[in-house]
């Protein structure tokens, strides 16, 4: 089962606090490895709070924890900026310099495995 | 122990300068008057820190690294210089001056985030004030796709919504607040109307206000998911106002229409002077991107996304900011001041900087300073050292230097101005 969602990003304040200790810091990693979800979208793909759920996008796919919260409206999602939701975005500009990062489609199921660790994003990254 | 008053956060663009901190053994043990995110700042400023300069994950001294910083931006075709919203302008100033040495392009964080504002305003221009008036003055505050309560903490009890000031003493109960959102956040509850856009219709809303504003009506039922009701009645409320402000973040600069979405505003703006005081001011995020723009601007006409390549500065977003210079595999070195591109920026552009030689200038580590070739630890500015910071509204503040850095690390200037000096040679 896959829901399309539109998805918005942002900063929290959580995420502020966090980056402040440090970007490696348990606490920082904590506020941005995950997904905002409705209840009603989160059963409908079978997955409750603290589980992992696969986000894709046409542009590229993450794993992250899911979050339910009745503040966010079924058909919508959304995602902390940051090293996990930065694989969803097109570079793409249209010559203004900034890419699309909020309204975005995406696609969300219940994910195989647990999200990835900094360190291996990091891995990833480096090739 | 010394307790420094009249402290400057150097987190957000709000720059409040009233945080009392405590410094003990150059530890800092106490602040007072910050937010939870400039407390999280002050307090753990020293934990997470790049201890030494890396060559390659190797620890250097740092006349290596520096040499070695300058070896890789010589060597370099297409240099870019891009970060620089949380240093201080004279940091900012150095990086101009080398980005003109090397013939690169040096861009800053607002082309991923008011990017587009600074484009409309140079296009339509901008009726403005500082914060202060606002808080003098406003009895309407419009906060349009932005939310300060995870932002800009304390803006709303200092600046805006909740702030008393001189024609409104009775603070919160003397203005009336707007929110305008995609989602329901936690600005609901502070708002006196909470208005719900669709996803991509700021522009047809901010329209429709227009057009409203300008004495037409509207023939529609809704716009943008916005009852007309609404519309009628906020555009009224806007045109009877004493002193209206608008308070716009990345909701309108990131989505669907960009820069067409800060132009709208503007425009409605500029119709409400007609009827009344009205001002729009960005809610600008890094302490110091503001002076990111002024500095460049200064220095070379253009307040980001300029290319030095032919000798003399050139302007082109799209062409010159840094997702599109990355993404495009374009930029063959990098040097990243006081920012974390590889978290941030779409992943493709942010694997561009993992392939190329990357330096990184950073008082902490990060995703960015964990694939850097060179890394060079810096002071943290506005704790370690001083400086000059714009706040979001254009005001220059100075920073205060609160202690001592670790030994031998250096402000982001110096480090600069060492580079300089040995790319000259």
């Amino acid at each position: 089962m896959e829901i399309t969602v539109t998805l918005i990003t942002g900063r929290t304040a959580e995420q502020g606090v966090g980056k402040e200790i440090g970007k490696l810091s348990e606490r920082y990693q904590r506020s941005v490895n995950y997904i905002l979800l409705n209840p009603g979208d989160a059963e409908r793909i079978g997955v409750g709070e603290g589980e992992a759920v696969e986000v894709s996008t046409l542009h590229g796919s993450t794993r992250v924890w899911c979050k339910l919260s009745e503040d966010i409206e079924a058909g919508m999602a959304f995602i902390p900026l940051g090293p996990w939701a930065n694989r969803l975005f097109d570079p793409e500009t249209h010559g203004t310099g900034i890419p699309s990062v909020k309204g975005v489609e995406a696609k969300i199921r219940k994910a195989e495995g647990e999200p990835p660790t900094l360190e291996e994003l990091l891995r990833e990254l480096k090739g | 122990m010394p307790v420094y008053r009249s402290v400057v956060c150097p987190f957000c663009g709000c720059l409040c300068d009233d945080l009392e901190v405590t410094v003990e053994d150059n530890r800092i043990v106490k602040v007072r008057n910050g937010c939870a995110i400039s407390t999280s700042k002050f307090l753990h400023h020293h934990e997470n820190r790049v201890e030494k300069p890396l060559i390659d994950g190797e620890s250097a001294t740092l006349e290596e690294a520096v040499k070695e910083a300058a070896e890789i931006l010589k060597s370099a075709r297409r240099p870019l210089i891009y970060g620089l919203s949380s240093t201080e302008c004279g940091a900012i100033a150095k990086a101009i001056e080398l980005a003109e040495l090397i013939g690169g392009v040096i861009d800053n964080t607002a082309s991923v985030c008011h990017g587009p504002t600074i484009l409309a305003l140079q296009t339509l221009g901008e009726s403005k004030c500082t914060l202060g008036t606002v808080r003098n003055r406003a009895d309407l505050i419009i906060y349009w796709g932005c939310n300060p309560l995870e932002a800009h903490l304390r803006h709303l009890t200092r600046y805006s919504a909740m702030a008393r000031g001189l024609y409104t003493s009775g603070g919160r109960k003397d203005r009336y607040v707007v929110a305008v959102d995609v989602r329901e956040t936690r600005m609901k509850r502070v708002a006196d109307l909470f208005v719900k856009v669709k996803p991509g219709g700021d522009y047809e809303l901010l329209s429709a206000l227009r057009a409203v504003v300008r004495g037409y009506g509207l023939d529609v039922d809704e716009v943008s998911g916005v009852p007309r009701d609404v519309i009628l009645e906020l555009a009224e409320r806007m045109k009877k106002s004493r002193f209206g402000a608008i308070f716009f973040g990345l909701g309108l600069t990131q989505s669907e229409g960009r820069h067409m979405n800060i132009e709208a505003a503007i425009g409605l703006v500029a119709d409400l002077n007609h009827h009344t005081k009205f001002v729009l001011i960005p809610m600008r995020g890094h302490y110091n991107v503001a002076g990111a723009n002024t500095v460049t601007t200064w220095q070379t006409g253009y307040p980001y996304a300029v290319d030095f390549s032919r000798g003399y500065p050139r302007y082109n977003p799209g062409e010159y900011t840094a997702v599109d210079l990355l993404s495009r595999g374009e930029a063959d070195a990098a040097l990243i001041i006081a920012s974390d591109p590889v978290a941030h920026l779409p992943y493709k552009a942010a694997r561009r900087l993992a392939e190329i030689p990357t330096i990184v200038l950073d008082p902490k580590r990060s995703m960015t300073s964990m694939i850097g070739r060179v890394v060079i630890p810096t002071a943290a500015a506005g704790i370690e050292a001083e400086g000059t910071a714009y706040r979001m509204d254009g005001i220059p503040i100075r920073l205060k230097k609160l202690m001592e850095p670790p030994e031998g690390v250096l402000p982001d200037a110096e480090i600069l101005s060492l580079i300089i000096e040995e790319v000259m040679g």
